[in-house]
């Protein structure tokens, strides 16, 4: 197999860079001159985005006590890291948009997505970690690599999908064969060319085997279990029929107890629907 | 009877140790007999499990074992087929292993409606 992950990402301009206006955002939270309030101006510039991360702010993902009416208050209450994380998810979930659906059932696509960012989100809210909407993301885009496959190898991507049925093999298993690689290393040279913090290529490359990672071994565990748990919640499905083998030291490295799991998975149910609704409104209803 | 599950703790229980919160304080301690407000906070801190006490002749309702839903036939071969590449022997894999069958069985409406 010639094919290399890179190579299917050369002169696919639609999701080559992010969003410009993620970067604008980036720039100004990375400027140690910019204010809080400087932010606000810069989010405030994009009325889509602002109105989708003002719906989020105000959903059961916070459930905030009193309404927050604008981008600046939301600045202040969430915090900046924060909302450009989930400014991030939100921009990537509406960049695939023309994706051909006849592979993937897209809303099924981020059902599954949104469920393993919440599940993640909420692993990391239990053991105490801080800035929990990274997680989120991070969850959000763990099999982002299978949107490029499916658009870019269809035949392959349907030859691994229908072997994957028949012959009841996890699927990330079989791309191995068929592709030569896996939509873990596909979506790792995506995030690589979008200059994300380091640990999002690594988590997206190792999810399905979090012993790979070597730098970030417990986000890259966090998403491997709440990658499990949105299986396990059957909301949706990015082309995984199984649920995905539990690596054990990824577990024991979280450091949960089993008691974890049915309140995560009650919260995420909780969040689920009203979150996807507001990240993705258009499409997914 | 040990550490059971925050929602296996019924009011009227009585704590056989301190439960704490992540950084270590206190919420209640020791011998104390759990009410409905303080299931809600120790939900609100982020408590997942306590230990209840054996004594027996505190009037507090006994805990019956949580009783699974039982799988039929077929929700049992669905669950095994979609687990089929996992270890069902780790903790953590049987507890979703439960958890995804009471789903299945919640969502067809019941067992009665299941088959």
């Amino acid at each position: 197999m010639l094919t290399k992950p890179q190579d299917l990402l050369t002169g696919y301009v639609e999701v080559s860079s992010l969003p410009i206006m993620y970067s604008r955002i980036n720039e100004a939270i990375n400027n140690p001159r910019m204010s809080m309030n400087d932010i606000s101006k810069v989010i405030s510039e994009d009325s889509g985005l602002s109105a989708r991360l003002l719906r989020i702010v105000n959903s059961a993902f916070y459930g905030f006590p009193t309404k927050v009416e604008t981008i600046s208050r939301a600045v202040t209450i969430v915090g900046t890291q924060q909302l450009r994380a989930l400014a991030l998810a939100t921009s990537v979930m509406n960049m695939f948009r023309g994706i051909p659906q006849d592979l993937v059932n897209m809303e099924s696509f981020w059902k599954h997505s949104v469920a393993c960012g919440l599940a993640a989100r909420c692993l990391a809210t239990c053991r105490g970690d801080s800035n929990t909407e990274q997680y989120f993301t991070l969850g959000v885009l763990h099999d982002i690599g299978r949107l490029i496959l499916y658009s870019k190898l269809p035949d392959l991507a349907r030859q691994a999908l229908v072997r994957s049925r028949t012959e009841g093999e996890l699927l990330f298993v079989v791309e191995r064969e068929v592709i030569g690689f896996d939509h873990g290393a596909m979506g790792a040279a995506l995030v690589q060319g979008w200059k994300l913090p380091a640990s999002f290529e690594e988590v997206v490359a190792f999810h399905n085997n979090p012993g790979g990672a070597k730098r970030y071994p417990l986000e890259t565990a966090i998403v491997h279990v709440a990658d499990i748990i949105a299986h396990v919640m059957r909301l949706g499905t990015t082309g995984e029929r199984f649920v995905p083998p539990l690596y054990r030291k990824a577990w024991d490295l979280i450091g949960l107890p089993e008691s974890v799991l049915a309140p995560t998975i009650d919260q995420v149910g909780i969040q689920f629907s009203e979150t996807i609704h507001h990240m993705f409104p258009d499409s997914v209803k | 009877m040990g550490s059971l599950n925050l929602d296996d703790i019924q009011p009227g229980m009585t704590l056989a140790d301190d439960v704490k919160d992540k950084s270590g304080r206190i919420l209640l301690t020791a011998g104390q007999k759990v009410t409905d407000k303080h299931l809600k906070i120790f939900k609100m801190w982020g408590i997942l499990e306590a230990d209840i006490t054996d004594n027996k002749d505190d009037g507090a309702p006994k805990v019956e074992p949580e009783i699974d839903p039982l799988p039929n036939g077929e929700v049992q071969k669905e669950a095994d087929e979609f687990f089929r590449h996992t270890d069902l022997d780790h903790p953590a894999v049987k507890e979703m292993y439960r958890l995804c069958i009471a789903r299945i069985v919640r969502k067809s409406g019941g067992v009665a409606h299941a088959d």
